[in-house]
Order: structure tokens, then C-alpha cells, then sequence
């Protein structure tokens, strides 16, 4: 089981680009976020976010559920969506200051609610947890999620592809009796800035 | 009026203990004994089958715990119809596992034998004060998300109605 969940968390890697206005050349997509500047001069800042691209390991749902045989798996534009937050420290080494006094946020820390709902089949969806830490102000994160839940389409009885549910998660393996946290459950989070990146390389560095 | 530092001491630890409370319920509300996961029914105890999910499953222990015109097949835990062998209900469907996948996993029951005869089923008309009638020929399980619910079934355990959807699956032919 180890050995699969060490498997589990080098395939299962999770892209996504968060659309946190501001950040994102196309955050008039999204909400724009609120940012809260605290007594000790950090900041926090949440919003609404989205993912673009998804890597991750699932079952395929042409097969009975019980063979557990993990694919990767790449999605583009899955129907997901977040409530993100980074929390900017304003105190050394998170926050540097540069040679021309300005500050320059070297590291933040985040997390994200990650939720993921299928109209033609509720129990389908997923609800996820991911903890990031940011880098360059944010113009790149890196972290680790868990699902809370997660429904796996599966091969039904009566033959149907995707048309029955293996139930994972941690909320899954607590409360369903046949639920259970497997490495699909378990994926790594990529966020890129896109605005910093583009600026960077058009020389636009704000 | 202000609060002294132990009472904001004391207000903590009410907070904590009634943290630890929550936690502590929730854990008491986690389902305590998870069936055993398998991948084939191989893995199961005789007596259980390994369900479309993963885990070993049963239907039943004994024939009483069968429709009339079954018994329970000893080695995957699944009620059989008695005169042609095939399921007596939507268990094994429902729980996403193929009609010949359940039928394979009960083949290499072992024949329970009670005074020198295999345990027969209860026969269709033993029942007391009235006949036994048999489940019907043909199941309609429709178990599929999004699928619409079985034809509802008469009195005497037959179907009312065919299936017409694709997703219900029939068994027992």
C-alpha cells in the first residue's frame, strides 16, 4: 500500500492554474479577490478559482472498480471550481526587502477548496484540500491536496461504463462502509501566475 | 466588563474540551468495521464474493436468509434461484458485479451435504400456509446512476412490466 501511494503521489500531479484576478492575464473570468492587509503589514488574499488542466490518477470506468487499476489521466478544463487563499508573511525570509526598499514576497503560503460537481451524477463529483506554498510573489505555487471526497465512475453490473461509483476519500473511508483513501485521492498542485510569467518574458515585470 | 486572564484561561479550555468533543464524536460516527478489500473473490472468505468496489460482500449466510425458491450458495454468499441456478435477486447486480462474474464466483462452492443430502433449498411450495412462490425468471436491475428505478413488481414476485431502458440488465434467463 505504500509503495502504491508513493506511486500514487509521483504520478498524481494536479495542474492548476488559478484565475485569481490580478494575477491571471484573464482574470476578468473570475471574481476579483479580496486582499485583507493585517496589523503586522501581511496580507491575505482569497478569491475564486479555477482549474485549467488536471493530471491525476483514476480507475477506468470500463472495468469492474475492484481491479484498482490506476491510470494517469489528463483532463482539460475540468468542471472545477475553488475557493483559494494566500497568506503573504511580512517578516523575514518570507518577505525580503530589495535593494530599493521595496518589498519582495519570496515565499506565501496557501490553501485552496476545490470542489467539482457533476449535474448527471452527484455522487460523482469531488470536494479536495490542497495546502500551497508560493514562490517569486506568487508567480509560481507548489502543493499537496487530498480529496475528502471522491466518486470514481466505474463499470457498472449490468455493464454500463462509468455507470456505478467506488466512493474515496477521507470523508468516504470515515463514514461509507465501503469507502476508502486511495492514491487517486492524493494529488500535487501547480499553479502558475500567468500575468507574471507573460510579463516576465515580454519584459513587463511589474 | 472585562474578562480576567483566568477567565479567559478557563474559557479556552471550555472551547478545547468542547472541540475534543466534536472530534471525538465524529470519529464515534466513522463506520467501525470496513469489509476486507479484494480485487477477485478469491480473496474473500468462503461465503463472500468480491463486489464491483472492491470489498468482500455477502447476501447471505444461510437459505433463510433467501427468497423462497433459493438457497444460499456457501461459497460466494449469493441466493441462487433452485431450479436453474441462476441469481434469485438483484444482490449481486446492485453491487456492480456481472451476472457471470457472481455466477463464476459461486461455482466452486463447496456442496454442503446435511444427512446425506445436499442442503436443499427451500422447495416452492413448502412454505406454510400457503405456496412458495418462486422469484421470477427475469430480473430486471436497474442499477446504473442516472438509470430509472426497476419495474415495480407484482405480488407474486413477477415482473409487471420489461425493462426499457438500457442501463437495467436482466438476469435469470
Amino acid at each position: 500500500m505504500n509503495r502504491r501511494l508513493i506511486v500514487g503521489l509521483a504520478v498524481a500531479a494536479s495542474v492548476a492554474v488559478p484565475l485569481l484576478a490580478g494575477t491571471v492575464a484573464r482574470a476578468d473570468d473570475a471574481p476579483a479577490p479580496t486582499t485583507a492587509t493585517l496589523q503586522s503589514g501581511s496580507t491575505l488574499t482569497y478569491g475564486v478559482t479555477l482549474s485549467l488542466l488536471q493530471f491525476s490518477t483514476v480507475r477506468s470506468p470500463n472495468e469492474s472498480g475492484r481491479f484498482r487499476n490506476y491510470a494517469p489521466d489528463l483532463e482539460v478544463l475540468p468542471t472545477e471550481i475553488g475557493f483559494q487563499f494566500v497568506y503573504n508573511p511580512a517578516f523575514n525570509p518570507w518577505r525580503l526587502t530589495k535593494q530599493d526598499g521595496k518589498p519582495f514576497q519570496l515565499i506565501s503560503v496557501g490553501g485552496a477548496l476545490l470542489a467539482r460537481i457533476k449535474s448527471q451524477s452527484l455522487e460523482q463529483g469531488n470536494i479536495s484540500l490542497a495546502a500551497q506554498l508560493g514562490f517569486f510573489d506568487n508567480a509560481i505555487s507548489i502543493g499537496v491536496g487530498i480529496d475528502l471526497y471522491r466518486g470514481i465512475p466505474i463499470l457498472s453490473g449490468s455493464g454500463v461504463p462509468g455507470g456505478a461509483t467506488a466512493y474515496t476519500g477521507l470523508l468516504a473511508a470515515a463514514f461509507a462502509k465501503e469507502g476508502e483513501v486511495t492514491p487517486e485521492n492524493v494529488f500535487v498542485v501547480l499553479s502558475f501566475s500567468l500575468t507574471k510569467i507573460v510579463g516576465a518574458i515580454s519584459g513587463e515585470v511589474r | 466588563m472585562e474578562q480576567t486572564d483566568f477567565e479567559q484561561t478557563v474559557d479556552r479550555r471550555r472551547a478545547n474540551i468542547i472541540l475534543a468533543v466534536v472530534v471525538a464524536g465524529l470519529m464515534m460516527a466513522c463506520v467501525g468495521n470496513h469489509p476486507k478489500a479484494c480485487i477477485q473473490s478469491s480473496d474473500c472468505q468462503p461465503g463472500g464474493f468480491c463486489d464491483g468496489q472492491g470489498f468482500c460482500d455477502h447476501e447471505c449466510r444461510q437459505s433463510t436468509d433467501c427468497p423462497c425458491g433459493s438457497s444460499c450458495n456457501r461459497g460466494c454468499g449469493l441466493c441462487l434461484r433452485s431450479d436453474t441456478g441462476a441469481l434469485a435477486t438483484c444482490y449481486a447486480i446492485d453491487q456492480n458485479v456481472s451476472e457471470a462474474e457472481a455466477l463464476g464466483a459461486c461455482q466452486s462452492a463447496p456442496v454442503l451435504v446435511v444427512d446425506g443430502a445436499t442442503e436443499q433449498t427451500r422447495a416452492f411450495d413448502t412454505g406454510e400456509g400457503g405456496a412458495c412462490l418462486p422469484p421470477p425468471r427475469v430480473l430486471s436491475c436497474a442499477i446504473d446512476a442516472g438509470a430509472a428505478p426497476a419495474p415495480a413488481q407484482n405480488d407474486a414476485g413477477m415482473d409487471a412490466a420489461p425493462p426499457q431502458d438500457a442501463a437495467s440488465t436482466e438476469v435469470g434467463r
